[in-house]
């Protein structure tokens, strides 16, 4: 039985195996890094990749491998918990959309609309100017933007069950709302929900990235993937894998995450044959 | 139509206004204080306490948001903290390097990036088009800033064939200098843009070409091309029209984070240094503006939608008689 | 393809590589050129800098982006500050102190105008003083200024300033005071000065030209026009110095930044003497700090040779008292509580620590200063003291150390000059309560010679090195590259001025 490769869900398993891989340097990092992260012993100020670091040091002479390490932790946080921020406040307030009457429903939405408009940077912007650069000042904004699209999504996918004619007749047998929420509306939309949420992540880790970048995001000596790079940026003619190497750990990890988003829309909703 | 236009006009405005607060008291609900800034180290507290009352914030913050509201409608969007000088000038001033560089990214990744993602929709089971969207995928998956940073290591250190940031101090007076000062900032917007808009494009080819009423015109006669063509492109106008809308505002927020990759004098500067100098009056006003043109934005694509729609709606009617 | 369109493809080629390639040798023929040349007096000077003033207006407060763009290019004091340390006559050519040393009479230059063509006379002066006092004012040594009770115009070429008590340092004090024109406000963008250059455009934030003022009363500059270019961080600074953009980069931040101008002919580095001090403040407030012995101890505990090597890479200079060299009190203290590990452990052991003990050091978020904190959070393992670094942006910094005085032990530059007075002030964030060195501050003011204020000065500066007030890590460099046909600019930058009429391009 020869397998149909068409048939192998590649985004899939490269998405899964991606983020796996991220979180296990990211578990590892909490109990073993080859360096302590403020280790500037030996005074090696951008030296290159090498039996000694293996990714080279940084202008104050700490080990670039060892921040990798500690920024995929990082990561994952933004990536967990952005997409967790989100789809607390975006859920219910899609549920409500959904089920309540048509003036609720139509305010909502254009909340929603109003929000989306609200770009998610320039919001961090705000909260940082009063509360400092911090990584949670930018996890924060950047959860509390997603989820007016959250809130969308679900609120679309819920209307969507909730016209189906299974759904229809429990309420008519007289199942209460909230039992319909739980027991049909929520069970059917979670994958799509899921999928909005791999995008919200890696939307995060790009939006926490650019922070980070601007120095607005986790400050020393938290390692993230965004900071490093600011810092590299002034060397980056004389040290370019300073700058090389955390782009290309932030550009594996959001690759895995959309992966992992379009894997999953490839099962609920497969790509449709093209009239030829 | 009229009532439609009237109810999202109305809906503009108030978005606005809830931007505007937002913007506003978002930044005055935690503790900080502008006045110790300036002051410095050797002030006493009776200079901080002058301070303060110089720039205005010893008054309530209702009577602060309302001078800063009127002063909106009057085009006087105050004066910043650190250099006393008026924002609205200041940002006058930056919009010839912010408004071009987004604007040329934004033509450029439409240009690039309609073609390229039909192409990859129509020759998606061969090498063509997964290459196309192998590429775009890695594309949305990087940092933009980070392209800027390889960009200017390669393009404006190694080879020196651009310069690696500033921009002409004389500015557009000199054309040349000021085009090559944006061409790599440009290069950086408009990739992780492009990235973006074909893989859209490329979903909406798909959805669009895989209709019954291609299916109907070929049986029809008509070649594949020509199908697509007559019938397909026009049902994506709706479509790629509402994601174009969102790419020129996120054209315009791409060109704020790079203008720090590549030292351009521009708003996204303006705006970074508001924040880190706690500068109220620079942060809240090009954040509200920020916003209030992508709503703006947003309002013009609603109305494009409602004008264009009726009509496909009433041709493809016609079409199938 | 057609013949002629391969012709053209090929050209454009040709052209392009060309092109290309010539872009990187145009240092190598700058040299040959320099030696051949001789000074252009209608150069324009491309000034690289990464300090831009917040606004033209001296009492504004802020950077020092202005002092560095303005100071006796564009305003003049009645006494310049050297970039020596001297203090020269400049709008004023000659002044008398009273015998109780609290009448100070200046006389004002003759023929002096100002860009606008007004002339300059003491009521100018009179209102350029009263301004730096006014309630407005966050002008930098406004509270020293304090001690001036009124001033008199008893003509238009005289100014006599009244002092509330003897003050040694006034005529040091009054090269702080820029003349500007009487009743001048609102000046934050634009400049009327007596100096030998007019501002001559003002790009907030990007660029700031001046051009020669061809009557001024002086010497005339030796350039034309003085273009500053502001730019984000030092590799941006150094990009433009490589690719001829700028002639000249006033302040490089990092040993790294010089790393292409090294043994390159084609660029001059230049170190003078800055007097920006690293200092290592221990809150002499809190226990264990307020021990001398632990604070003894910690000072000896520091290498801070092997510190200076590793943050300045040759450059800089170790300073034993919060005294840089060039200030009129220096002495080389640096043989008090020098780096002595054994000694320390010794002294921790009699102030009771024998084991030591831990201490949070709040860190300035800068590159400088975390090399620092891991440099004493090392050395300081060594004997048992367990250093934890808590890192802040400048903001929380003020707010934390400055003003709550909340810490135990910090870092932080002090950029100032003659800033030796911090330490007769208990208030200060460092808390070092000494009644006697507090007493000697006020002599020193109300020392009737200049030699008597040194005395006393060193007094102090001694004081407190041996009882480790505080421990002065090291003197930052003040170092300066500039393409080398660029020659005559200052070299030690004193109190971020740059004075820029003696530039010469070759």
């Amino acid at each position: 039985m020869k397998t149909d490769i068409r048939k192998i869900n590649i985004p899939l398993i490269a998405g899964t195996a991606l983020v796996l891989l991220t979180a296990a340097v990211a578990l590892v990092s909490c109990f073993w890094t080859p360096y302590a992260l403020d280790d500037t012993a030996g005074g090696l100020r951008l030296s290159a990749p090498g039996a000694l670091h293996w990714a080279g040091t940084d202008k104050l002479g700490r080990d670039l491998f060892s921040q990798l390490m500690v920024g995929a932790r990082y990561a994952i946080l933004v990536a967990v918990l952005s997409p967790l921020i989100s789809a607390v406040i975006g859920i219910p307030f899609g549920l409500i959309a959904a089920t309540g009457g048509k003036i609720l429903d139509e305010s909502l939405s254009y909340l929603f609309d109003a929000m989306i408009a609200f770009p998610a940077i320039l919001l961090a912007m705000l909260v940082v100017t009063v509360q400092g650069a911090s990584m949670s000042s930018a996890i924060l904004a950047i959860g509390f933007s997603s989820s007016a699209a959250v809130a969308r999504v679900t609120r679309v996918n819920a209307l969507h069950v909730l016209a189906t004619d299974y759904v229809r007749a429990a309420r008519a047998s007289g199942v209460s709302r909230p039992a319909v929420l739980f027991r049909h509306v929520l069970p059917n939309i979670s994958p799509m929900l899921f999928v909005q949420l791999t995008l919200v992540a890696s939307g995060a880790i790009l939006a926490e990235a650019s922070l980070s970048y601007l120095g607005l995001g986790s400050p020393p000596p938290q390692a993230s993937w965004g900071r490093m790079l600011m810092e590299a940026q002034s060397s980056v003619l004389t040290a370019p894998w300073g700058a090389v190497i955390p782009g290309c750990a932030i550009a594996v990890f959001v690759l895995g995450l959309n992966f992992l988003g379009d894997g999953i829309r490839e099962i609920i909703d497969p790509e449709e044959e093209m009239n030829e | 139509m009229i009532r439609f236009l009237v109810r999202r006009l109305i809906l503009l405005l108030l978005s606005a206004f809830a931007a505007a607060s937002i913007c506003f008291f978002f930044l005055r609900i935690l503790p900080g204080d502008a006045a110790l800034n300036l002051t410095g180290m050797e002030a006493s507290d009776e200079q901080i306490a002058h301070a303060r009352a110089v720039l205005g914030i010893d008054k309530p913050l209702i009577v602060q948001y309302g001078v800063w509201v009127s002063g909106i409608l009057h085009g006087d969007f105050g004066c910043s903290y650190l250099t006393k000088l008026p924002v609205g000038a200041e940002i006058v001033r930056r919009l010839p390097v912010t408004l071009p560089l987004s604007f040329f990214a934004f033509i450029i990744a439409s240009a690039v990036s309609v073609p390229l993602g039909i192409l990859a929709a129509v020759k998606r089971k061969n090498a063509v088009g997964i290459g196309i969207s192998a590429v775009s995928a890695v594309g949305v998956a990087v940092p933009s800033f980070w392209i800027g940073i390889i960009l200017v290591w390669i393009a404006a250190l190694r080879f020196r064939i651009f310069p690696a940031g500033g921009f002409p101090r004389e500015g557009w007076a000199d054309p040349v200098a000021a085009l090559r000062s944006l061409a790599l900032p440009v290069i950086t917007v408009s990739t992780v843009m492009t990235a973006g808009l074909i893989r859209y494009v490329r979903s909406v080819a798909i959805d669009v070409f895989s209709q019954d009423y291609i299916r109907t015109a070929r049986s029809l006669g008509y070649t594949a091309f020509r199908a697509r063509i007559r019938h397909g492109l026009r049902n994506m106008a709706v479509p790629l029209l509402t994601v174009l809308g969102i790419e020129f505002t996120s054209s315009l927020l791409g060109a704020v984070v790079i203008e720090n990759v590549f030292a351009l004098p521009g708003l996204g500067s303006f705006l970074l240094q508001g924040v880190r100098s706690r500068d109220f009056p620079v942060v809240q006003n090009v954040i509200f503006l920020i916003t209030l043109f992508v709503l703006v934005v947003g309002f013009c694509i609603d109305v494009l939608q409602r004008v264009i729609d009726p009509l496909i709606g009433r041709r493809e009617a016609n079409d199938e008689n | 393809m057609k013949n002629y369109e391969r012709l053209i493809h090929a050209a454009v080629g040709i052209l392009l590589v060309a092109g290309l390639s010539s872009c990187g040798n145009g240092n190598k023929n700058k040299t040959q050129e320099a030696a051949a040349k001789t000074a252009d007096p209608d150069a324009t000077i491309n000034i690289g800098s990464t300090n831009p003033p917040v606004s033209l207006n001296n009492i504004a407060g802020g950077s020092s982006g202005i002092t560095e763009a303005l100071y006796r290019n564009v305003y003049e004091p009645l006494l310049s500050l050297e970039d020596d340390g001297r203090i020269t006559e400049t709008l004023s050519p000659s002044y008398e102190v009273s015998g109780d040393g609290l009448v100070y009479t200046f006389k004002i230059r003759d023929g002096v105008k100002f860009h606008d063509g007004s002339s300059l006379t003491a009521q100018d002066v009179k209102y350029s003083f009263e301004r730096v006092l006014s309630p407005d004012s966050n002008a930098a040594r406004k509270t020293d200024l304090a001690v001036i009770d009124h001033i008199e115009v008893p003509d238009v070429s005289t100014v006599k300033i009244y002092l509330k008590q003897r003050a040694q340092s006034f005529p040091y004090f009054a090269t702080y005071v820029w003349i500007l024109k009487d009743g001048t406000k609102n000046n934050e963008a634009t400049a009327d000065g007596t100096g030998p250059y007019r501002l001559a455009d003002y790009q907030a934030g990007t660029s700031l030209t001046l051009e020669r003022n061809d009557v001024y009363w002086g010497a005339k500059p030796k350039n034309k026009r003085i273009v500053f270019y502001y730019f984000a961080n030092g590799s941006a600074e150094t990009n433009a110095l490589l690719s001829g953009q700028i002639d000249l980069i006033t302040n490089i931040d990092t040993p790294e930044q010089l790393k292409s101008f090294k043994d390159n002919p084609a660029y001059t580095i230049t170190e003078g003497k800055s007097t920006t001090k690293q200092v290592f403040a221990f809150n002499d407030r809190r226990k264990p700090f307020n021990d001398v012995r632990v604070r003894q101890a910690l000072s000896r505990a520091v290498d801070k040779a092997a510190l200076l090597k590793a943050s300045w890479d040759g450059y800089g200079q170790l300073i034993g008292s919060f005294v840089p060299p060039q200030d009129p009190w220096y002495e080389d203290l640096t043989a008090v509580n020098a780096y002595d590990p054994e000694s320390a452990k010794k002294l921790l052991a009699e102030a009771g620590y024998p084991d030591g003990f831990s201490f949070s050091l709040v860190t300035p978020s800068t590159d400088m200063h975390q090399l620092s904190a891991q440099a004493i959070k090392s050395d300081l393992a060594k004997i048992g003291v367990t250093v934890t670094i808590k890192i802040v942006d400048p903001s929380a910094w003020y707010e934390i150390v400055f003003k709550k005085k909340d810490f135990d032990a910090t870092l932080q530059e002090h950029v100032n000059d003659r800033d030796l007075i911090w330490y007769g002030n208990p208030d200060f964030y460092w808390g070092y309560n000494n009644p006697d060195v507090q007493q000697w501050v006020r002599d020193a003011q109300s020392a009737a010679t200049a030699d008597e204020q040194t005395a006393v000065y060193k007094k102090i500066g001694r004081k407190i090195a041996e009882e480790a007030a505080g421990s002065w890590l090291f003197l930052y460099p003040q170092l300066r590259v500039s393409s080398s046909n660029v020659t005559g600019y200052p070299a030690n930058g004193k109190n971020s001025t740059f004075f820029a009429a003696g530039i010469e391009k070759r």
